[in-house]
């Protein structure tokens, strides 16, 4: 029998043959696509709704010791592209809101044909303008930029964060582990219009940075930065550093260098300036070093405060170096030796001593070693192993010479003066673990020493200009020629001033190093002025006000404003110019004996208005 | 009445699972609903974080003490306290 389709049978049967091959296709493909396919058709199928992506944590912020905000985080955008998505015909446009090269931009996205960055760290505004574009190929992703509203002024002990969130210098980087936190990661489910659908999950919760507090107080750290400038911008210095320590407990509350460094703008610095002189270079102490060779001297039990050493007229032949004083001695006591400075004086106490007790105290004194405050770059000091100290070696280091020490050794040798003999390690963060202080020295011997740095500060002394009026400085004042890179001594110079203040009860130790000057090159009349900047400012600051004067009848105030008296009606003449001095005293009848010019920092006697016409009155200025 | 409901067991059946099949669409709206409000009062209250802290930033800029300082100096005509400006309480 033939097949005919005139017959509706055949018909109706080939129909049904055609339908059910057709059936027999939807079944096949059925089980492709729910049996053999099911797998990567699943995995696809969740790709488009469910969406896995980085939570980035906040990073903490930092503080200062008045909760004062000196790093914060500050929303920004950042602009990604898929290069091969963008339309040749947007990139001009795209170009122009990102503010780059089209030549330059169609040029990366070529080279880019996946995912990259086109900006990160944009301002939100500028990021919804590129939005609002709505160019293919072109997202807006959520971004941080790190901001550090004091800029400069403390830009070298905070450092900076890089793009990827993580510190890199300063305080950012040593405490980056806490600071940063870590990021977490969220899958959501979308509808087609992207809105987020019940039932998403943290596959990993972000944690949050933890905040830090500083020991730093915002106002001490202005104080010295300013100051620091003033000296450095006035003795045309390379640079400086200056450290404001609380000699009790060891916080730093101030560290300021000079040049400066904005955090804020770290790329437009070179690296070399990124780096935290107080913490990173190493100086010769130079005469900063002598009260420490008086207190080995102290301790070894041969020598008492009153002991005369003689300083052989400013000449002293030890092996085959001859020593020279600047100002050439005789017999001095030990207060007088370091009111003199005399090198002499001290190389000849630093061989009686000997190597061994002198290079223990050193040690003792955190000298040898890095001070543990945390910073990246800290340099240790550098100081030979006694076995390789020989006369001069001994002779020169007694007096400050082949040691070289960081801003910060020398601060915090000071604090074990200032804290009755006890060594308290450097603190930068408020709520570190403080270990317990250890004894160098009794607390005899800090005293006395103390006292005698006082006296270093006093008419006679080399530290007169570092006395802020109406408190009472025990210092030291330091000028050490710069080494050279041959190994020799260049003539250059850094000038130092360390010391406690108030003399009575310190409550600061200030150290202030300044490279290089070209006015003066003596500590004493270049790094002494910034100590008294500081002093003057930080102590009333802290509430420890000026000591009364004789015929005070109790602590002196401030005056502001229409309060100020007329310069007759005080009972001295601190702070006056040498023509006002002159004509004070002449209105009383005094007779006025003055040295040096400038603007009185001392009187003899303390208060004239008890004298009677015809007295004299003695005053010292400074410049 | 029962013998009605009897009679038209299917028909109840029917519009039973009618009822349980709207609240289901309905309770699935009412979900997306509250999961977009919760987004939406989550993107504010990041929203309001991230102005905050652009705020506490801005105030601390302000409040920092150098700027304060040269305000005072410029503006004020203040500068520290000179030693003959010290008196007795």
């Amino acid at each position: 029998m033939s097949f005919s389709l005139e017959r509706p049978q055949q018909r109706l049967q080939l129909v049904a043959a055609v339908l059910a091959l057709l059936f027999m296709a939807l079944v096949v493909r059925a089980v492709d696509l729910h049996w053999w396919q099911a797998g990567k058709l699943q995995a696809r199928a969740e790709k488009q709704r469910l969406r896995q992506f980085p939570v980035a944590a906040p990073r903490g912020q930092i503080f200062d010791a008045h909760g004062r905000l000196l790093a914060g985080t500050a929303s920004a955008a950042a602009v990604a592209a898929i290069g091969s998505d963008v339309p040749a015909d947007r990139v001009g446009p795209l170009a122009r809101a990102l503010g780059r090269s089209e030549s330059q931009l169609r040029q990366h996205l070529r080279r880019h044909a996946g995912f990259s960055w086109l900006a990160r760290q944009l301002d939100p505004e500028v990021a919804a303008q590129i939005e609002a574009l709505k160019i293919p190929g072109v997202r807006i992703e959520q971004d941080w930029r790190r901001v550090h509203p004091a800029g400069p002024q403390i830009g070298h002990l905070l450092g900076f964060v890089g793009i990827d969130g993580h510190g890199l210098e300063g305080v950012e980087l040593a405490m980056d582990k806490r600071l940063a936190g870590s990021d977490g990661f969220k899958q959501l489910q979308r509808d087609a219009r992207r809105n987020e659908l019940p039932g998403s999950l943290w596959l990993r919760e972000p944690k949050p940075g933890a905040n830090i507090a500083l020991t730093i107080d915002a106002t001490i750290q202005n104080i010295a930065y300013a100051a620091l400038y003033e000296a450095v911008q006035s003795q045309r210095a390379s640079g400086g550093s200056v450290i404001v320590m609380r000699p009790s407990d060891g916080a730093v509350l101030a560290m300021a260098n000079w040049p400066g460094f904005n955090p804020n703008d770290y790329r437009n610095y070179r690296a070399v300036d990124w780096r935290n002189r107080a913490v990173t270079d190493l100086f010769e102490p130079g005469s900063t070093l002598k009260p420490f060779t008086v207190a080995a001297a102290l301790a070894s039990d041969r020598w008492r405060a009153d002991s005369r050493i003689y300083c052989e007229n400013g000449k002293f032949k030890v092996a085959n170096r001859m020593i020279h004083d600047v100002h050439p001695e005789g017999w001095l006591t030990l207060s007088g030796m370091l009111a003199k400075s005399s090198n002499v004086g001290a190389a000849k106490l630093g061989l009686d001593v000997g190597a061994k007790p002198l290079y223990t105290m050193l040690g003792d004194l955190g000298l040898t070693r890095r001070s543990g405050i945390g910073l990246r770059g800290e340099a240790s000091g550098m100081v030979l192993p006694p076995e390789r100290w020989g006369p001069v070696e001994t002779a020169n280091i007694a007096f400050g010479q082949g040691i070289a020490i960081t801003p910060l050794q020398l601060a915090t040798a000071f604090c074990v003066l200032a804290n009755d003999g006890l060594y308290q390690s450097p603190r930068l963060v408020q709520e570190s673990a403080r270990p317990f202080a250890r004894r160098v020295m009794s607390p005899t011997i800090a005293h006395t020493v103390l006292k005698m740095l006082a006296e270093a500060t006093g008419p006679d002394g080399t530290g007169l200009l570092a006395n802020p009026p109406g408190y009472k400085v025990a210092g030291k004042t330091g000028t050490a020629q710069r080494p050279d890179p041959k190994g020799g001594y260049s003539e250059s110079y850094t000038a130092v001033f360390a010391g406690a203040v108030p003399a009575e009860k310190p409550e600061l130790v200030i150290v202030a190093v300044v490279d290089e000057p070209k006015r003066s090159i003596f500590g004493g009349t270049v790094a002494a002025p910034v100590f008294r900047t500081i002093a003057a400012a930080a102590l009333p600051y802290l509430g420890i006000l000026p000591k009364s004067q004789p015929g005070d009848a109790g602590p002196l105030q401030v005056a502001s404003g229409s309060n100020v008296p007329a310069a007759s009606s005080t009972p001295s003449l601190y702070g006056q110019s040498l023509r006002e001095a002159r004509r004070n005293t002449a209105t009383l009848g005094l007779r006025l004996n003055t040295h040096g010019s400038g603007w009185v920092v001392r009187q003899e006697p303390l208060a004239h208005n008890d004298l009677a016409a015809g007295q004299v009155v003695e005053v010292w200025l400074d410049e | 009445m029962l013998s009605h409901l009897q009679e038209n067991r299917w028909w109840v059946a029917a519009a039973v699972m009618l009822l349980f099949a709207a609240s289901q669409v309905w309770l699935a709206y009412l979900r997306n609903d509250q999961s977009l409000r919760m987004q939406q009062l989550a993107s504010e209250q990041q929203s309001l974080q991230q102005e905050l802290q652009k705020l506490n930033l801005e105030l601390a800029s302000l409040a920092n003490p150098e700027r304060l300082r040269q305000l005072a100096n410029d503006e004020l005509g203040m500068a520290p306290p000179k030693p003959q400006q010290v008196v007795r309480p």
